[in-house]
């Protein structure tokens, strides 16, 4: 056998031991990513290579950057009470299927920004998810209904951690830069999105309508107000400062996502910076919720360092060297595509029980045999099997962040993912689409 | 300008970690902190 499998036999080993020891514990797998990479530079007889781990980080160092700006942002905008408020103004929305779309879109926010699902759970999810419950639904359904925007808001522009991670396979030991994902991503998750919160019309149009539970104090117009004689929310206006700071920042964002090829006005981490910055001026901010609000990505973002990490060991050790070896004779035409559908299908498969960081390995390696000049629709493509492994993960995922955050009892993964499979579905085939056909796709790149 | 601009952002970033990094955590999260930290502040210091 060849010395390069039994490096990735140590590695790997090293992971899979570590996940199931820790049950796929969230704040573990980065430390396990860290172990398996000294394991493989150590089986390799290369000693503890401290240039290679450090080095690896460096090539998501400029995404990751953008993601800690935004989540100092988002965190501000949570702490000052401006997510509340902007919630209040979607829930006197009158129409159930815009209100529903709403909501989605509010949830999703954050993780649009981050590029992070658990930032949405920490901030907007949690708050929809108090409402859900204070007018009785069930437990599977607000998992469903929070799970559901958290995904969504990490599929969609301008952030994506997965398509972060697939454009790292890109570069490997040059690191390719995080550009050209707005549009493919955007077309990407939207469908998803309007499907599932059309089929949820009836519980998210139905959300805030608990106003008969208020005290009559909370009243402040006449109870029969309405049609269905259900009291609205109390109007509260959003405050000045952090609605333009808000605003500014999403337009920005808007022209950089949709206007990279012809206009350039600093990118995405200079406006999410000048966003926080703006914001510790707000009322209920400061240094403190800018320390706690960083704190929150803090975990994803040291998972995707040492997975940097690891995939840097596994080309020093050679282990890339022989899957270069075996799959770019074949680097022609369909098999290429081949090849990226079984590592995103395998990717897939695995994830149920090892939850995100081999699915994510997984997805680099799809994306390096079409190496620097990947077309960034076929990487969009790709990059959806690790956002659906963080979906679909039993273990150390997206359902037990959501679970554990909005403290849901005797809630089921299979009844809080029932809801979720059509939309990860249409999401799924959009991928294929990409991954098939990208190369006449590639008027989506702006 | 830009450069700097990248430079001051970085540093601040690090600054935060920092902070995060001296408060009462579990030790698997002052671990992610750190693999954080080491490679913000190697950039900011301009170490590769």
């Amino acid at each position: 056998m060849r010395e390069e499998y039994l490096v990735a036999l140590v590695m790997f080993a090293v992971l899979i031991i570590g996940q199931i020891v820790t049950k796929n514990e969230k704040k573990w797998a980065a430390v396990f990513l860290l172990l398996a990479s000294v394991a493989g530079s150590l089986a390799a007889g290369m000693g503890i290579r401290f240039r290679e781990i450090v080095e690896g980080p460096f090539g998501f160092l400029d995404a990751a950057l953008s993601v800690a700006c935004a989540a100092v942002f988002t965190g501000l905008l949570y702490r000052t009470g401006f997510f509340e408020k902007l919630l209040k103004k979607i829930l006197r929305t009158r129409s159930a299927g815009l209100k529903s779309i709403l909501l989605l879109l509010f949830i999703a926010l954050p993780g649009m920004f981050t590029g992070l699902a658990s930032l949405s759970v920490f901030t907007t999810g949690k708050l929809v998810g108090e409402k859900l419950k204070a007018q009785g639904v069930s437990h599977g359904k607000i998992a469903s209904v929070v799970m559901a925007g958290a995904f969504l808001g990490m599929m969609l522009p301008p952030n994506c951690l997965p398509a972060i991670i697939a454009a790292n396979g890109a570069g490997s030991v040059l690191p390719t830069p995080y550009v050209g994902f707005f549009m493919p991503l955007f077309v990407m998750a939207l469908p998803s999105l309007i499907v599932f919160a059309l089929l949820n019309r009836k519980t998210l149009g139905a959300c805030g309508k608990d106003a008969e539970a208020a005290s009559p104090a909370d009243r402040t117009v006449p109870a029969s107000f309405g049609k269905d004689g259900i009291l609205p929310l109390p109007d509260e206006k959003l405050p000045l400062f952090e609605t333009v700071v808000f605003c500014l920042v999403c337009a920005a964002l808007l022209v950089e996502g949709l206007l990279t090829s012809f206009v350039y006005i600093g990118g995405n981490t200079l406006w999410f910076f000048i966003g926080a910055l703006l914001l510790l001026f707000a009322k209920g901010s400061g240094v403190s919720a800018a320390v706690d609000s960083l704190f929150d990505a803090v975990i994803p973002l040291a998972l995707l360092f040492t997975l940097g990490s690891f995939i840097e060991v596994s080309s020093m050790t050679g282990v890339r060297g022989i899957y270069s070896l075996i799959t770019l004779p074949q680097t022609t035409g369909g098999q290429t595509t081949m090849v990226m559908l079984v590592l995103m299908a395998v990717g897939l498969a695995l994830s149920f029980f090892l939850s995100v960081p081999i699915p994510a390995f997984l997805v680099t390696y799809a994306v390096f045999p079409i190496g620097w000049l990947a077309n960034p629709v076929i990487v969009t493509g790709i990059s959806v099997a690790a956002g659906l492994a963080y979906l679909f993960a039993i273990r150390g995922g997206l359902f037990t962040e959501t679970a554990r955050t909005l403290e849901l009892k005797d809630v089921r993964w299979g009844e809080s993912l029932k809801a979720l499979w059509l939309p990860a579905l249409i999401m799924l085939a959009i991928a294929l689409v990409f991954v098939l056909y990208g190369d006449p796709l590639d008027f989506l790149i702006m | 300008m830009l450069e700097l601009i990248y430079y001051v952002i970085i540093a601040v970033m690090a600054v935060l970690l920092l902070v995060n990094l001296l408060k009462k955590r579990d030790w698997p999260e002052l671990v992610c902190i750190a693999v954080v930290l080491v490679t913000f502040a190697l950039r900011a210091l301009h170490i590769k």
